[in-house]
């Protein structure tokens, strides 16, 4: 745990927004504003927040699918914004994304065996007779069996497609994998089978995961540490254990006190005054 | 179910359209009736009849014959210029879409320019620039039609690139040309053929009027815009001339718009 | 407790689709008292839902309702014509759903479509109309209700966005409020401050409430009693309280235990294997369960278990508490 797989480095993401007249000054939205943090090889970490907090962005900064405005993002030590084409391909097989809808992140017009096996096509790996093999493997592992394989995403349901794309995901066998609300969409049966699943890809394949959720309860269920972003930045920053105990941040306090825990002793608090910048955005 | 099948019926009825006029263009390939060109002084405007199931013109010739050879001009230039409006159109509506940026600035005031004219008004510009003639008619109406397929491309390009899948795919390391032949276009492949059929049909019409007006095809390739215009004169004389040569135009348009609208329908259910 | 505000007795609901007809409610039995929150949760595709449009009659048209009571205050509902029911939807009863902007019209301004119910349903001037708008704008925490008044649904966040959709539904001051997982799609801590708008409005309004979630931390904090829905079953119902610390069915039992938090770190999460059962793959006449029961014995295939009273309200649908030695560990 001492050598960061990831290291953010005051990474900002700002958005031009469209003028509405000539006379207007530019404006930005400010997605991601000056974040930093480093990821340590095999943990899970949580970055929780509200929808526009950034969390998303970030996540998508990290893996270079959206281009920082500035800041660096380093992979082992290693600037990935200095890649060469080929390097950048060659990391790609390291780090993979899981989104949280399973209905958009599959392609409705490709077969779950096309879909499985693209990640190996597009890396050259094995023979034909090799990549089939390896897509049955993998579909076994994340327990779906070989009939999918000519099954059109539409044909699945949510739980079964979202691991399909976990399977995608993993038979690159990367390092790092952003979670990316990748069980928000679920009910919560197949939710607890989807973590569980997870939790058994990390430790098999020593994985790590950026965790993106905005539900408390799964985030401290299955982190080792915890962000907690708020308007672009991260507000606070700790161990699960410690982060739940002593809350510092005004954000924070408000975040964990909406927690609909299931425990009687722990009443709902009713949070006095709204949070206006959230509300009025 | 039952409305399902209701609403189809109209998609049937241009399919059926298009197959009989393209059957009809088949066989005139190596059959008409008479010889399309042969003038037969003795029977000027004559009715329909046995002999002439159509009637003949004002030179006696067999207007089912001609009519019959004009649906070999009038496929003929529908296929080239959607041919010429669809790679072009593609090419540029899928770079401004997919790049973005810079190119798509570009294009997209290029397309905006060329929508500023009615179609058929850059088509005649065309034509006085570059004479008349079969092969400038199609390369006219292929730019006429360059526009809406670079919009439609351009459109289902920057909508499916934000879609998940394509990203998930990019994050497994796909270039681009992976991301727009096995992701996008398979997606976008459904409006396209919208458009494709649409065009077909705007294709015939503006061949039609730009012969009406003399400026398309010339003899002695047959027209049915020319024949129109022929006919004309005659419309107290031999009204079947002008009706029966509109009525195959209207079939053939009227076939691919159906085409068009049903292929609509079954993507809107889809979606 | 006193008379029933809601009384549904033995409904079922099935649907006709091409190839044949399917059961999507078998037996739905259950009442709502005054003031009371009564919940129903369950996964996605148990019908709970469908249940709540069942009673207000706005299923689709394919849908064939059998019942044997259903009453509003003594009226049966099903019995009501349009002319009737449009008097009750709104006024008596009234709906709040998941996404506040499908709920919304685009076009209208907020304080005009809060408005719009005491138009069709009282005889009140334009300027008391008004008043009693912005007052209750004020009442579901609408800030600058006056400027709001006149803001269109787009230039509001979701959460405000809920708060009107929550003041059009109880303007008329309704005896009787269904809400749709209407926090569901909102940021916690929005969702959070909508729960507390609910409690006072129980609290004040004295109305009764049927809660829908699939979320049991939602279910915990705002319902009295809860109906837990399987496969177009209520397999059980009781006070929330005592189903969370004694839950009977293995179903309920299973699901409560497959929720994730902090104190479950670490270990692995309980999972019930498979899946709900889709409309058309459903057995009738068996324990709807038993197929991802570790519980299932021999009667489970064999037949429909029968209400079984555990304690006061707290009645389960069970071979093991009618049959069997009951559920252990």
């Amino acid at each position: 745990m001492t050598i960061p797989i990831i290291e953010v480095e005051n990474v900002y993401k700002y958005y031009k927004q469209a003028r509405k007249s000539f006379s207007d000054k530019n404006k930005y939205v400010k997605a991601v504003n000056g974040v930093s943090f480093s990821l340590y090889e095999g943990e899970s970490f949580g970055l929780v927040g509200e929808s526009g907090s950034g969390k998303s962005t970030l996540g998508q900064v990290i893996l270079q699918l959206i281009n920082q405005t500035s800041g660096t993002v380093k992979y082992r030590g290693k600037n990935v914004s200095t890649y060469t084409k080929k390097e950048l391909k060659a990391w790609r097989k390291q780090v993979q994304i899981v989104f949280q809808n399973p209905y958009a992140s599959l392609n409705p017009k490709k077969t779950i065996g096309w879909i499985m096996e693209e990640p190996l096509n597009i890396h050259r790996i094995g023979n034909k007779a090799f990549r089939r093999q390896r897509v049955m493997e993998v579909l076994e592992e994340v327990g779906l069996d070989h009939t999918f394989m000519d099954r059109y995403p539409h044909e699945l349901s949510g739980g079964q497609r979202q691991r399909v794309a976990i399977a995608s995901a993993i038979i690159l066998e990367p390092e790092f994998m952003v979670i990316d609300e990748g069980v928000s969409a679920l009910d919560v049966s197949v939710q607890a089978q989807i973590l569980n699943l997870l939790k058994r890809l990390q430790r098999k394949y020593r994985l790590t995961y950026l965790f993106i959720s905005h539900d408390l309860n799964v985030v401290q269920y299955f982190c080792d540490r915890i962000a907690v972003m708020y308007l672009g930045e991260i507000v606070e920053i700790g161990e699960t254990e410690e982060l739940g105990r002593s809350l510092k941040h005004p954000y924070t306090k408000a975040l964990f006190s909406s927690i609909l825990s299931l425990d009687e002793s722990e009443e709902l608090k009713l949070l006095d005054g709204n949070l206006p910048s959230l509300l009025e955005i | 179910m039952n409305l399902k099948k209701a609403k189809s019926i109209p998609f049937y009825i241009g399919v059926g359209l298009i197959v009989f006029l393209l059957l009809v263009m088949i066989i005139s390939i190596f059959y008409t009736p008479y010889d399309p060109n042969a003038m037969d002084s003795a029977n000027r405007l004559a009715a329909p009849s046995m002999e002439h199931l159509f009637g003949t013109d004002n030179f006696g010739r067999d207007i089912l014959s001609r009519i019959m050879e004009g649906s070999q001009t009038a496929f003929i230039i529908g296929i080239s210029s959607v041919t010429i409006g669809f790679i072009f159109g593609f090419l540029f509506g899928a770079i401004a879409g997919y790049f973005g940026g810079w190119f798509d600035e570009v294009i997209s005031r290029f397309i905006d320019a060329m929508l500023a004219f009615p179609g058929i008004l850059l088509a005649i510009m065309l034509i006085a620039v570059f004479n008349t003639g079969m092969t400038n008619t199609i390369i006219a109406l292929g730019i006429m039609s360059i526009p809406s397929f670079a919009r439609i491309t351009r459109s289902s390009f920057i909508q499916y690139k934000e879609y998940d899948f394509v990203k998930a795919s990019i994050a497994k390391g796909a270039g681009s040309f992976r991301i727009i032949f096995q992701h996008i276009l398979p997606n976008a492949v459904s409006p396209i053929l919208v458009a494709v059929a649409l065009s077909f049909s705007g294709a015939v019409l503006s061949e039609s009027g730009l012969s009406y007006l003399g400026l398309g095809v010339q003899p002695p390739d047959p027209s049915w815009g020319r024949m129109l215009k022929e006919a004309q004169a005659y419309i107290a004389s031999a009204p079947w001339y002008v009706i029966l040569t509109g009525l195959a135009i209207t079939f053939l348009v009227l076939g691919f718009n159906l085409l068009a609208d049903g292929l609509r329908d079954k993507q809107d259910r889809k979606a | 407790m006193r008379t029933p505000i809601l009384t549904v007795e033995n409904m079922n609901v099935s649907f006709e689709l091409v190839n044949g007809n399917y059961k999507a409610l078998e037996n739905i039995t259950f009442s709502v008292y005054p003031n009371e929150v009564v919940g129903i949760v369950g996964e996605s595709g148990c019908g709970k839902s469908l249940t709540t449009q069942a009673i207000l009659g706005i299923l689709p048209k394919n849908a064939i309702v059998e019942y044997e009571k259903m009453e509003y205050k003594q009226v049966s509902l099903r019995e009501l014509r349009d002319k009737d029911w449009r008097e009750i939807r709104g006024k008596d009863i009234s709906m709040i759903f998941q996404e506040p902007m499908s709920a919304l019209n685009p076009l209208i301004t907020v304080g005009k479509q809060i408005g719009e119910v005491l138009k069709v349903h009282t005889s009140y001037s334009k300027d008391e109309i008004k008043k009693r708008t912005i007052e209750m704008m004020k009442k579901v925490g609408l800030p600058r209700a006056e400027e709001l008044y006149k803001s269109y649904p787009h230039q509001l966040s979701g959460g405000m966005q809920q708060r009107v959709a929550i003041a059009i539904a109880l303007i008329a001051d309704p005896d009787l409020i269904i809400a749709d997982e209407p926090t569901t799609a909102l940021d916690v801590t929005i969702q959070a401050q909508i729960l507390a708008l609910f409690k006072k409005i129980k609290n004040e309004q004295k109305s009764s409430m049927i809660f829908i979630s699939h979320d049991w931390g939602v279910i915990r904090n705002i319902c009295d009693r809860v109906l837990v829905m399987y496969a177009g079953h209520i397999v059980e119902e009781g006070a929330v309280s005592e189903i969370l610390k004694n839950p009977k069915h293995p179903y309920t039992k299973s699901l409560i235990q497959s929720i994730p938090d902090h104190r479950k770190r670490g270990m692995e999460l309980f999972t019930i294997p498979g899946k709900v059962p889709s409309l058309q793959d459903r057995k009738i006449g068996v324990c709807p369960f038993a197929d991802r029961c570790s519980h299932c014995f021999d009667a489970c295939h064999i037949e429909m278990p029968m209400t079984k009273e555990i304690e006061g309200t707290h009645t389960v649908k069970c071979h093991l508490y009618t049959k069997g030695a009951g559920l252990t560990s």
